[in-house]
């Protein structure tokens, strides 16, 4: 693609100030916009760098811009890198110019514009950087396009200080053809600073302040920079504001201009001022400076392009200290970017294919690396970041590791991988090539007499004939190369020879040499010779010795040939004889002549005959003299065309129809003792060739004509007597070609044409020449003519090839002397009119006239057929009182058929009307009648399917790394506040499935169609045809393959905190860590806490494959030039024709959807009696005492149990217990706050107690949860007051249950009573004698 | 076969060089009658503009023999120009001119063809560039409709390539500049071309149009050969798909009618790709042609 139009811009003064900007803020977001056709057809770029298919794409044109121009896919590299999004590339129609422009929309151009690092508000707002948008529309109204405002995208960037350059013509090979690549550079935002002379930041009031603020600009164009503002204040006071500029555009007037290109770099137009600033006061001063470039960009560390941050620079007036100012603020840093062209980053990585390769510390940048294709890379970078793939986020490692990238190449295309660090301080960039397929070479394909014979085949063969043995293989690149090999043939006796071998004299010896040839015959004369005996078996099998073919034993071929034992010997094969009969229109003798291998005289097409279903009667027949069967060979095969024949039985020939002038017709004939011979014949054409005329002339005259007559090859003239006079001789001339002439006559007793008649020769030429005077044999009494037939035979000067002589033109006419046999009804061959004159559209109203004579010597009532060629119906008319001598014009109303084809009468077509007729081919004629050809292409078969792609698979995981059980009514879960893995997989074997299918079925529609546009081309007798597809064959369907969308919502829902992913649907996958289990939902024995269930859930996506396929069919449309400049050449005119299939292909992928509980730990507390105190309240008076009731100062001993339905349903297991406690806090008598806490420690598996001691006397005792001032009687436990024990319980991942101490009211797991157990104070121990409580043991 | 087989194939060249390249200006004009016409068609019409001027008779010499291509185009000679090349024939009247005045003819008839509309009358003026702009639009209304209102004259007719912008360094659309009668040659040739191609566009799109013939639920009809100059092309668009079905010059056709939303012809410059014919035919069974060629504000 052209050039790109750079419209540089003229900066108008510009008004706005950076206030104006936050009104525009957000109002154009960063949006990524898909390529919108609006309905426009595209073309591409063709193997001519010109638009395809011509015609069959919307004719566009760009207003202001005039003519008609074709809108193109385009691609966009922007500072060297592709982008991914594409525009449309107009160019002018059909043409290769250099006229070309890339125009994207609006939403678009918002797109490009940030993409340049331009500002979208100024550049699209309205026109403040005279950019301006035009129409885009179809030249025609009807072609269904909306016309559309669009942009100049080279204009776009040079709005945004950047420019467009190309390389070479820009277009790029692609698929057969071209794409246009358009290449734009873009330039940093300004840069700048303010600062007072010197440095100097104390002044006295009244001394000048210099102030000297300075910007640099890098764009291209419209170089400057604009002073948004410039002002000092001073901030102690908020008086002594001064604006010192503003709104100041400052051009570059250098004249310096940098073009765009791939390597160029603007240098900096750089700018410094000088103001001056009066202090007439004491106090901090600032100044304060914003500026632009002339793209209204704002200076780099700006938070938007549209908003530039402030310079600033300070100065302290007076000596007195004021008020300590606040911190002048730090100028921010701009933040450590990396860019990917200064990455020092380097990257460790593992591609994985067939082979693992390892890399480590892989530079940014450089070369591409070449990948095998469908290979996985994983790689490995040392900080948290991104990783995308042609811009697609990558996959992460497990658990969400951002320092892990992993990704999958297709089988073909460019892979951009690209890392960016989390902090922004490290960036890598690669480009990874997957490797072209190799091809391999075939093995030897070896043909035998044009017939392809695989290994292990048999082959049966004559004996005396020669075997012709070829090898080829296929090269690398597909091309057909012949195979050089050895050839060993095993002989009847065993012995196996290596073939070719010759005799070669070495050193005075002779020796015998083995030459690798990709030809071999059989039998082989020489060296090693090798005969084909009858009834012997040979095999053949190729010797690959010093081949590369010599290790690849798929190869091996070795054949078996057999020779039949036939009894034909030599001597019967010499023998052998044919003969060819025929009659007029045909010279050869209706007797028979013999035809030894082919004949000299031409056969003409024009003199066979036409059956209905095609095929020909050739009115030739054909005789041997043995017994035996007639074949016919064509394209290697031999079909037998008569039965078994007795010896001289003739057999007419017929042809089937696909046989055409300028085909060789081979005949063979077998004998039953299986001698074989052929004989060959062309078909040819005579409708290039000139007529003749037959004259009578008078002698000595050269114009004096008696009469003149015109006849074509192979017509026959009917004279009487009356025709000749004795003044008078005949000639007959030719136009165009000097000829040679012999005359004959068929004797009517042997049927043979003889050169004699009554013993005297006939006429014949002595030199070629344009006429020739001839005579006829005359009576010697009457001096009247001999009546008969004559034959005159001419011929032309053509010379000979390798198949006999040249026919070019050469045939015979026919002269009928006096009356033949019979009556004869004839048709005036030249006498056919069609008005209106052909050639004329299919079916236009026509009329057909002609004239049919009666040359016979009575009156006849006859009829007359007509019709076209292709009906099989015939109209037949009376010709009534047809009278002797009469000539009758007829006329045949009819239309135009579909197509050219021949117009057919025939006069008494039964004859029976007369019965004797005896020259039958002037009844009948054939007349050619041309038809527009209306063109109705088949239509391409196109459209698509839309195939299963499987579903997304979601599974789950526990911490433990069990995987939930997909379960029917009762549904897994995890533990309060578990972290919940969830494992996406995305199924590739169906998806590749589907690829696989779309690939077929789309190269089953290529395939298809241009089968059908060559039977098109066929059907329609052209020549020459190619048909081509572009592109010719879909090698990977994934190539095509549109995500959509890119990203998948993995989302998780229920009534614990929501989270979400973003899923790549290119990938495989991945794994997720869900930790939003906060509610659980249900208890480990189902019961049920929360109705709404967690649930994980993926959207689905489809993968379009959009492909359109470009056919072009050329081929020669020839005809015969009938036109009387006499050169008789075929007139071929090129035609052709494009057509395009298109459709979409889909795979649809489910999304997927589960649903999982959260199960809430539980345990139960207990409290206890000591074994002394049960049996204290056992004999004791207070024998009605219920469990927990205690005595004040009873030791209480307090347990937390898991019992068994405190286990996980699924898993069983019981959940984890981190901490157990028990309290008390309560208050006694005295208002006295009785409290405790009591850590449990586990005693078994399930069951929780308080920690043991050793009591004196007593050993280990249990440590209960009361303590000694609850027995106080003072201050204790008050009787029959009601206390209650409380626990709380630790369980994994921080869930707590239970009461935390010391709060009642906070209580959480299912049921109370498993955590606060209530107890009764009786008494005090101490009112029971012999009781010790528990502070004396 | 054994004939020779001549394969006739279409050739177009690309630059088909006017048969006429003259060194200077003096001798006489070279003489017309061989030329064929489209040898006369060029793709850069800046080459041999003058010459061509004189070749086609819209513009003249001076009585001294030269064409003085620096000096500036009057009113006068750039009105009889383009009546010249509108082949205006009729007159009406121009009441600012007297009777016996040079140039009343050529004004009358420039009144008649609209040429003159907002026109101060002054045969002697000197012409700038944004009053020659002026007098070609009016020239041109009937053939590429009103220039785009958003623009001057000069601008508009710069943005479509017939007047050459200012030189650098001054505003790309400025006004006031002279014409030079060199630089109207070039600007006449380029109108001359321009209503060749639509005159012959029409032509070719009147002799498609009376070849449409609609019988039993099918279309048949025939794009012309055409000529040289343009590429004939007829586009098909399909009911379901919007795709196009195409057809071009010299092709028959024969299309089922229900197939088919609508159909357009197009007669195309095959060497500067300008737009020469466009008729879109919205409904196939009544054969209604609606002219869209393209227009100077679309």
């Amino acid at each position: 693609m052209k050039k790109l139009r750079l419209l540089r811009k003229f900066l108008h003064l510009l008004v706005l100030i950076t206030l104006f900007w936050s009104m525009f803020e957000g109002y154009f977001p960063n949006v990524t916009q898909a390529l919108n056709t609006h309905g426009i057809e595209l073309a591409t770029v063709g193997s001519y760098k010109e638009l395809i298919p011509r015609d069959g794409y919307t004719k566009i044109k760009i207003e202001r811009i005039p003519g008609e121009l074709g809108a193109h896919l385009s691609e966009i590299e922007i500072d060297g890198v592709k982008d991914t999004e594409n525009v449309l590339g107009f160019s002018d129609y059909y043409g290769k110019t250099d006229r070309g422009w890339y125009y994207v929309d609006l939403n678009e151009a918002k797109y490009w514009v940030n993409r340049f690092g331009g500002n979208p508000n100024y550049i699209l707002g309205g026109g403040a950087a005279n950019v301006y948008s035009s129409i885009v529309s179809s030249t025609n109204e009807t072609s269904g396009v909306n016309p559309y405002n669009a942009y100049n995208l080279a204009e776009l960037a040079t709005a945004s200080g950047g420019g467009g350059y190309e390389i070479g013509d820009n277009l790029v090979p692609r698929d057969g053809g071209y794409i246009s690549v358009g290449h734009f550079r873009t330039t940093q935002r300004p840069t700048g600073g303010v600062k007072i002379k010197d440095n100097q930041t104390k002044f006295k009031i009244n001394d000048t302040v210099k102030i000297i603020p300075h910007g640099k600009d890098y764009s291209y164009y419209d170089r400057g920079i604009i002073i948004t503002h410039l002002s000092v204040i001073n901030k102690t006071t908020g008086r002594g504001y001064k604006s010192l500029d503003s709104n100041q555009e400052i051009r570059d007037n250098s004249g310096y201009l940098e073009k765009p290109s791939a390597t160029s770099n603007p240098k900096a137009f750089e700018w410094t001022g000088e103001y001056t600033y009066t202090p007439t006061e004491e106090g901090l001063y600032e100044v304060t400076f914003i500026m632009t470039d002339r793209h209204m960009r704002s200076r780099q560390g700006s938070p938007t392009i549209n908003e530039s941050t402030p310079y600033t620079v300070q100065f302290m007036v007076g000596d007195e200290v004021p008020p300590p100012p606040p911190d002048p603020p730090e100028e921010p840093e701009p933040p450590a970017v990396c860019t990917i062209n200064q990455s020092s980053t380097k990257m460790d990585f593992q591609i994985v294919g067939d082979d693992v390769k390892d890399y480590s510390a892989v530079p940014s940048g450089g070369s591409s690396i070449m990948v095998e294709k469908n290979a996985d890379i994983t790689l490995f970078a040392s900080k948290n970041g991104t990783f995308t793939m042609n811009g697609i986020e990558m996959e992460t490692g497990s658990g969400n590791n951002r320092k892990r990238g992993i990704g999958y190449f297709g089988s073909s295309g460019t892979y951009r991988i690209v890392f960016k660090s989390d902090d922004g301080k490290d960036c890598w960039e690669k480009t990874f090539q997957v490797k072209a397929d190799s091809k391999e070479e075939s093995c030897p394909i070896i043909t035998i007499s044009g017939t392809t014979y695989r290994n292990s085949d048999t082959l049966e063969v004559l004996p005396e004939r020669t075997v012709y043995f070829q090898a080829n293989f296929r090269n690398s690149n597909g091309d057909t190369e012949t195979a050089y090999v050895l050839w060993d043939v095993t002989k009847p006796d065993g012995k196996t020879v290596t073939l070719p071998a010759y005799e070669e004299e070495v050193g005075g010896r002779k020796k015998i040499v083995e030459i690798p040839y990709y030809k071999l015959e059989l039998p082989f004369r020489g060296a090693r010779e090798v005969t084909l005996e009858r009834g012997k078996q040979y095999k053949v099998k190729l010797n690959f010795q010093g081949t590369n073919w010599k290790d690849r034993p798929e190869c091996a071929w070795e054949i078996t040939l057999v020779v039949k034992d036939t009894a034909c010997t030599i001597t019967e094969q010499h023998k052998l004889k044919l003969k060819i009969y025929g009659s007029p229109p045909h010279p050869f003798s209706p007797g028979g002549e013999d035809a030894d291998w082919t004949v000299y005289e031409p056969i003409y097409l024009k003199h066979f005959t036409s059956n209905p279903d095609g095929s020909y009667e050739t009115n030739l027949s054909f005789s041997a003299n043995a017994p035996g069967t007639w074949f016919l060979i064509k394209n290697n095969k031999r079909v037998p065309v008569s039965k078994a024949l007795t010896a001289n039985e003739k057999f007419d020939l017929t042809l089937p129809d696909d046989f055409d002038v300028g085909d060789w017709v081979t005949l063979e004939f077998e004998s039953d003792i299986g001698c074989i011979t052929q004989f060959k014949f062309e078909i040819m054409s005579d409708r290039k060739c000139y007529n003749l005329e037959v004259a009578m002339i008078r002698y000595g005259t050269y114009d004096d004509y008696l009469w003149k007559k015109e006849v074509s090859r192979g017509e026959t003239l009917h004279l009487t007597q009356e025709d000749f006079d004795s003044k008078y001789r005949p000639q007959f001339l030719t136009r165009g070609e000097k000829t040679e002439f012999t005359m004959h006559w068929l004797d009517p007793d042997t049927q043979q044409w003889t050169a004699r008649r009554n013993g005297k020769w006939l006429s014949t030429s002595n030199t070629y020449n344009y006429s020739h005077y001839f005579q006829f044999p005359t009576d010697p009494d009457s001096g009247e003519v001999l009546e008969g037939l004559y034959k005159i035979l001419f011929w032309t000067d053509n010379g000979s090839d390798a198949n006999g002589p040249v026919l070019d033109c050469e045939g015979s006419i026919f002269l009928q002397i006096g009356a033949s046999n019979g009556e004869n009804l004839l048709i005036v061959k030249n006498s056919f009119t069609i008005t209106p004159k052909d050639p004329q559209l299919p079916g236009t109203e026509a009329t057909i006239t002609f004239q049919v004579r009666n040359a016979g010597k009575t009156m006849h009532d006859t009829k007359l057929a007509v019709r076209w060629e292709s009906s099989d119906k015939e109209t037949v008319l009376d010709v009534n009182q047809f009278k002797p001598g009469e000539t009758r014009k007829i006329t045949v109303p009819t239309q135009y058929p579909q197509e050219s084809e021949d117009f057919i009468a025939h006069i008494n077509p039964s004859r029976n009307k007369p019965e004797n007729e005896s020259i039958w081919t002037d009844n009948r004629a054939t007349w050619p009648v041309k038809v527009l050809r209306v063109i109705e292409l088949p239509d391409p078969p196109g459209g698509g399917e839309d195939f299963d792609g499987g579903e997304i698979g979601l599974e789950l995981y526990d911490s433990d790394g069990r995987k939930l059980e997909r379960i029917g009514l009762h549904v897994d879960g995890v533990w309060e506040r578990e972290p919940a893995k969830i494992e996406v997989v995305i199924d590739q074997t169906k998806i590749n499935e589907g690829f696989q299918r779309t690939q077929q079925s789309i190269n089953a529609k290529i395939t298809e169609y241009k089968e059908q546009l060559e039977q098109f081309a066929s059907e329609e007798g052209a020549k020459n045809i190619v048909v081509t597809a572009q592109p010719g064959w879909i090698s990977d369907a994934k190539s095509m393959a549109v995500y959509t969308p890119a990203l998948l919502d993995l989302k998780v829902s229920g009534p614990g905190i929501p989270q979400q992913w973003q899923v790549s649907s290119s990938s495989r996958g991945g794994e997720y860590i869900y930790t939003g289990t906060s509610v659980p939902t249900q208890t480990t024995w189902r019961q049920t806490l929360q109705n709404q269930k967690y649930l994980a859930e993926i959207n689905g996506f489809q993968i379009v494959m959009d492909y359109e396929i470009v056919f072009d069919l050329s081929f020669d449309r020839c005809t015969q030039n009938n036109e009387d400049e006499g050169d008789g050449e075929e007139i071929c005119e090129a035609s052709s024709f494009t057509r395009s299939m298109s459709g979409r292909y889909t795979i649809t992928v489910t999304g997927g959807t589960r649903t999982f509980e959260v199960f809430e730990p539980n345990a139960t507390g207990s409290i206890h009696h000591t074994a002394e105190w049960i049996e204290y309240h056992a004999r004791d008076r207070y024998r009605q005492s219920q469990p927990h009731d205690f005595y004040a100062g009873e030791r209480i001993l307090t347990q937390v149990e898991l019992q068994d339905r405190h286990r996980h349903p699924v898993s069983g297991k019981y959940p984890v217990v981190e901490s157990a406690a028990s309290w008390i806090y309560e208050t006694g008598k005295r208002q006295t706050l009785l409290q405790s806490r009591l850590s449990l420690l586990p005693i078994t598996a399930n069951k929780w107690r308080g920690p043991n001691y050793q009591a004196s006397k007593l050993g280990s005792r249990e440590v209960g949860v009361d303590t000694p001032l609850m027995g106080d009687k003072q201050r204790g436990f008050q009787k029959d007051a009601r206390y209650a024990v409380y626990f709380n319980i630790q369980f994994r991942f921080g869930v707590n249950k239970g009461y935390p101490y010391p709060n009642k009211q906070q209580f959480s797991g299912h049921d109370q009573a498993d955590y606060r157990i209530p107890f009764r104070i009786i008494a005090n121990a101490w009112e029971r004698q012999g009781i010790r409580n528990h502070t004396t043991q | 076969m054994k004939g020779k087989v001549l394969a006739v194939k279409k050739i177009i060249s690309t630059l088909l060089v006017a048969a006429f390249v003259m060194g200077a200006l003096a001798g006489p004009a070279p003489v017309a009658a061989a030329d064929p016409l489209t040898a006369n068609y060029s793709a850069t019409p800046e080459k041999g503009a003058i010459e061509f001027a004189l070749l086609k008779g819209f513009m003249w010499k001076y009585p001294d023999g030269q064409f003085h291509g620096e000096d500036q185009i009057s009113q006068g000679q750039f009105v009889s120009s383009l009546v010249a090349i509108r082949e205006v024939k009729e007159g009406e009247p121009v009441p600012q001119l007297p009777e016996g005045h040079w140039a009343k003819a050529t004004y009358e008839r420039a009144q008649k063809a609209g040429i003159l509309a907002g026109v101060e009358i002054n045969p002697n003026k000197l012409l700038n560039k944004e009053e020659t702009a002026l007098l070609v639009f009016n020239a041109w209304k009937p053939y590429r409709g009103v220039k785009d209102k958003g623009f001057t004259n000069t601008g508009a007719l710069v943005t479509w390539g017939w007047m050459e912008p200012a030189p650098p360094g001054n505003p790309k659309f400025r006004e006031d500049l002279p014409v030079t009668r060199a630089q109207a040659a070039v600007i006449l040739r380029k109108m001359w071309q321009d209503k060749y191609q639509i005159e012959l566009g029409e032509k070719y799109a009147l002799e498609f149009h009376n070849s449409l013939k609609v019988k039993d639920g099918y279309l048949t009809g025939m794009v012309p050969k055409g000529d040289k100059v343009l590429h004939l092309s007829v586009q098909f668009f399909k009911k379901d798909s919007g795709k196009i079905v195409p057809f071009s010059k010299g092709q028959a056709f024969r299309v089922k009618i229900d197939d088919f939303r609508a159909m357009a012809f197009f007669a195309t410059n095959d060497l500067d790709y300008s737009i020469a014919a466009v008729y879109d035919y919205i409904d196939l069974s009544v054969l209604e042609r609606k002219k869209n060629t393209q227009l100077f504000s679309k």
